[in-house]
């Protein structure tokens, strides 16, 4: 149902004022911190859009993957079995997920994992046998951070070790 | 052989001036530079009082913008500094940068603009005294003429925009003519509004005036100094008012096809007319050069205060990047069709109210 939402109303010399005072709290303290990248990681949402998995022995090789995918990253390759099955060059993806939204039996699943480098340009493409699980890649972090904030507006940082999270 | 004169007077530089005086070739060339109108246009507030804030403000903006936006900002170069000299190796870039001019562009105009925009950028600073005895011009009128004078620039920027032939810099000019019509009348009108209220357009009388009651004109027209501070923002577009250079949806107006060291005179401009505005904004309200004098500077010691004042409206301008999001154009015109205008006319009204109940001042 939609609602109709009103621009809230706001003095105009109180609500400068106060702008003004924000900037100045955060430029004495500021609010940032650092998550030591490969030693912490930072925690994502289960639904993050990450790197894609295919679950070929569901595929029906429909093709809508490749219709839905913006910008042409997913190549069609013929299997020996006369099927065809999708495979993604990661070079050009943006991890919009709109593929896994178009598949109608629910092949293509998404992953969290969003960070791996790769060596070359070519291992950037993923053949359909690259898509059956999801890409393995050493990870160093001891950590996973999460932050959030409370009603005041102030920072938590919450520091979990990564056994505790899932 | 004579001295050109008046010389400015450096107590603690004396010894090796006059030294310097009496060697044969060095001697006319240190005289001329200490000659009081060449020193204004060369140092200041010329010139080299130009480039000091500017080096410092353009650090100082992105540092504590990104501070209060959880970022870090420049760093690499020079990091024990916290990357102070990053304007510095960002003009080498610009200067060692092919210049560009593509085949539509009008390549007489878009090549001068850039050049004539930053010199009449400073051209102002020929009638805004520095200190009692660091002038170039003095008429009596300059406040009025430095005022004028600073409206020039905008026709440069429509120009260069013109020139260009492209997209971007199109919507940038037509925004930039939009914008000028806006702030103009109403930062005129304060500026109309101190004249009438001390009585004359020659800032020494003026300063002398804030100096003798002990109150600075904020205080005396504080209706005034704010129409003056936004005007301020909207002319060399600061936040919350970059409308014109608005990076996130004209690339940077006006001067989108702009490379090199092209590019790093129009980046400049905007700086230098908020260093002009701001240090006639520092005379008009702020009481000037007045501060305690310093023995040792002698002359300088007047520029020195007037230095420190215009610094800290520079930090404080290049701080609302930090806070503001950016208005739209409409908004932006609103404001000051409106809502500026109103005020500055009962700036005006004031200001002549208390012409009349106070003749005194
Ligand atoms: S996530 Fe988006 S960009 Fe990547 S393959 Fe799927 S549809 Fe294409
Ligand atoms: S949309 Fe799903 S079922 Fe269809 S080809 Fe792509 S992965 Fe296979």
């Amino acid at each position: 149902m939609a609602k109709k939402v009103t621009q809230p109303k706001v003095n105009p010399v109180t609500g400068h004022l106060s702008a003004l005072a924000v900037g100045v709290k955060e430029f004495v303290k500021p609010t940032r911190f650092t998550i030591q990248y490969p030693r912490e990681r930072r925690w994502v949402v289960d639904r993050f859009r990450g790197f894609i998995v295919n679950d070929i022995e569901k595929c029906i090789s429909c093709f809508q993957c490749a219709w839905a995918c913006p910008v042409n990253a997913i190549f069609m390759y013929r299997a020996p079995n006369g099927k065809f099955y999708p495979g993604i060059r990661y070079e050009q993806c943006i991890l919009c997920h709109f593929c896994v939204d178009a598949c109608p039996v629910g092949s293509l699943y998404g992953t969290t994992i969003s960070d791996g480098a790769f060596p070359n340009l070519e291992s950037t493409i993923f053949k359909p046998e690259d898509m059956a699980q999801p890409p393995q890649w050493d990870d160093e972090a001891e950590y996973v951070v999460k932050y959030d904030f409370d009603e005041n507006g102030n920072l938590k940082v919450i520091k979990m070790r990564k056994s505790e999270v899932k | 052989m004579g001295y050109l004169e008046p010389m400015v007077q450096i107590p603690f530089l004396e010894p090796l001036i006059n030294f310097l005086l009496k060697v044969p070739v060095i001697g006319p060339i240190v005289n001329f530079l200490l000659w009081m109108p060449i020193f204004a246009v060369w140092f200041v507030p010329g010139l080299i009082g130009l480039f000091i804030p500017l080096i410092f403000v353009i650090w100082w903006e992105r540092k504590a913008a990104a501070r209060v936006q959880w970022r870090y900002g420049p760093l690499e170069i020079s990091k024990r500094l916290g990357g102070v000299i990053q304007p510095i190796s960002d003009l080498i870039r610009y200067t060692l940068q092919e210049i560009i001019i593509h085949q539509e562009a009008d390549a007489a105009y878009f090549i001068h603009m850039p050049v004539f925009g930053f010199i009449f950028a400073l051209l102002p600073v020929l009638f805004i005294p520095a200190g009692p005895n660091v002038y170039a011009i003095n008429t009596g009128y300059n406040i009025l003429i430095a005022a004028v004078l600073i409206s020039i620039f905008n026709v440069v920027v429509i120009v260069t925009g013109w020139a260009s032939t492209d997209k971007w810099a199109y919507i940038g000019t037509v925004r930039e003519a939009f914008m000028y019509a806006a702030y103009e009348i109403p930062f005129m009108l304060s500026v109309i509004a101190m004249i009438i209220l001390f009585g004359t357009a020659d800032p020494f009388m003026m300063v002398n005036e804030q100096v003798a009651h002990y109150i600075p004109g904020a205080i005396l027209n504080p209706i005034a100094f704010i129409v003056a501070v936004v005007t301020t923002a909207m002319a060399s577009s600061r936040f919350p008012f970059e409308i014109v250079e608005n990076d996130t949806d004209i690339v940077v107006g006006p001067f989108t096809e702009y490379g090199g060291l092209i590019f790093g005179l129009t980046m400049t401009m905007s700086y230098e007319k908020t260093y002009v505005m701001t240090l006639l904004l520092s005379i008009l309200f702020l009481g000037g050069w007045s501060g305690p004098y310093i023995a040792p500077l002698g002359d300088l010691s007047a520029p020195l205060w007037l230095g420190v004042r215009v610094f800290l409206v520079m930090m404080f301008f290049s701080f609302l990047r930090a806070v503001y999001p950016s208005y739209r154009l409409d908004q932006a015109l609103r404001i000051g069709w409106r809502t500026l205008l109103i005020l500055s006319v009962v700036s005006v009204i004031w200001s002549i109210v208390i012409r009349l109940a106070l003749p005194v001042v």
